[in-house]
């Protein structure tokens, strides 16, 4: 199920901000998704419509236990962004990315001159038609039509236009990254073993339980399962199970129920002693 | 839940009414009792119809057909009744040691009927299996 290349993919970097856990390179979303079985829930939206929030992009946001369990199998690293760039702000790296904000502004500057050349040599162009046309004239020559703006000057900081950074990413390194080890959250080994296993998760909302889990890629698979965590010796209400055979069933999934077995004898794996069983409804 | 050597009156009156119940109303067969060493009876039982195909069983099945025109995993199972009540809570653990005490037969994972009664004596039979089992495609 998980295509488990021999090649050592770098970790994912993912963002730790107030509390939630973002992956903001598409490359990273793109390595989580084909190599990690991990699709994350896309929570962006656009700074100058943040009312619409139907489509959304990046980042990605991961539930708190993906995020452990990435980090569990070396697959990402989380980073304490605030910090990150504090420490990004307080030493040379400012400068540089002070650079790359400069650099940013001239070619947008670049990009408008050149867009503006080009209108007016069709404005132009237009008007000298339109003399022809009334003047009845075979041709006119075009020598007299004035091409503004159409020397690309280099413009002082002070004419450059004010471009709105919409990433930092020029500024944070591998160097200055405040690398806050494994997510301290309440374990979730169903949610460990799941991804383990090659399953991809979603939110199980949709069909009233904790995880959707899927066999593969949500885009190319129906849900398996719907998925619930219990701990060893958690008390499950048979009327719980009753509903989650009933919904799972309805929507032709199998309702999943799983935690960890307490204190095996022996070693345990990093995978864990993960039990589960699959209900659905008997027919009958 | 505690072991029991005997199990409490209550959970044997549980357990005969869902023998009553396959019986009668689903014409099951070659019943039988066994105390368990969860210290849960389950009944054992030959249902009339096979009860269970595994997907990937079925659709094997349905090429054998299609190639051959004989019909494969038709025959009856005999199969594991756990019953119980609405009202119970039951652990994680408690599920895992009436999986350990039932003997693994046949290639496909251990599973056993989970037979939930109400108070107004209406039973809802689930299958429970033992491990990630993909569900039919009913």
């Amino acid at each position: 199920m998980s295509s488990s290349s021999s090649l050592p993919a770098p970790a994912v970097r993912i963002s730790l901000i107030a509390g939630r856990y973002l992956v903001f390179d598409p490359e990273g979303v793109a390595a989580l998704r084909r190599d990690s079985n991990t699709c994350g829930t896309l929570v962006g939206t656009m700074p100058q419509q943040p009312t619409q929030n139907i489509f959304l992009g990046l980042p990605i946001e991961l539930r708190p236990e993906e995020a452990q369990a990435l980090v569990q199998r070396g697959r990402a690293h989380v980073v304490d962004d605030a910090a990150a760039h504090q420490v990004a702000m307080h030493n040379h790296s400012r400068k540089a990315y002070i650079e790359t904000l400069r650099k940013t502004k001239q070619t947008a500057h670049k990009v408008v001159t050149e867009r503006n050349a080009q209108r007016s040599a069709e404005h132009a162009d237009k008007i000298a038609q339109g003399q022809r046309k009334a003047k009845n004239v075979e041709s006119v020559p075009l020598d007299n039509v004035s091409l503004d703006g159409a020397s690309p000057k280099t413009p002082s900081d002070a004419q450059l236009f004010a471009v709105t950074p919409t990433t930092t990413k020029e500024l944070l390194n591998a160097k200055t990254d405040v690398v806050c080890g494994s997510p301290n959250v309440p374990e979730a080994p169903l949610a460990r073993h799941l991804q383990y296993n090659g399953y991809y998760m979603t939110p199980g909302l949709r069909f009233g339980a904790r995880y959707s889990v899927y066999p593969g890629d949500p885009l190319r698979f129906h849900a398996h399962y719907m998925a619930n965590q219990y701990a060893w010796e958690e008390e499950i209400p048979i009327l719980d199970v009753v509903e989650g055979g009933r919904l799972a069933t309805a929507v032709k999934k199998a309702f999943l129920i799983g935690g960890e077995e307490a204190c095996q004898p022996g070693p345990s794996s990093d995978e864990g002693n993960v039990r589960t069983y699959s209900i659905e409804w008997a027919g009958m | 839940m505690t072991t029991f050597s005997e199990p409490p009156q209550a959970v044997v009156n549980l357990t005969s009414t869902v023998l009553s119940n396959l019986e009668d109303q689903h014409d099951w067969s070659h019943l039988e009792i066994s105390n368990a060493r969860s210290g849960r009876p389950l009944i054992s039982g030959l249902p009339p119809r096979r009860l269970y195909t595994h997907p990937d069983d079925q659709i094997a099945a349905l090429e054998h057909e299609h190639k051959t025109g004989e019909r494969i995993f038709q025959d009856p199972e005999t199969e594991w009744v756990l019953a119980v009540h609405l009202a119970e809570k039951w652990t994680l653990a408690d599920f895992a040691s009436v999986f350990d005490s039932i003997e693994h037969t046949g290639p496909r994972a251990k599973r056993i009927i989970l037979a939930t009664v109400h108070n107004d004596s209406t039973i809802v039979y689930y299958l429970m299996h033992e491990g990630m089992v993909k569900p039919r495609q009913n």
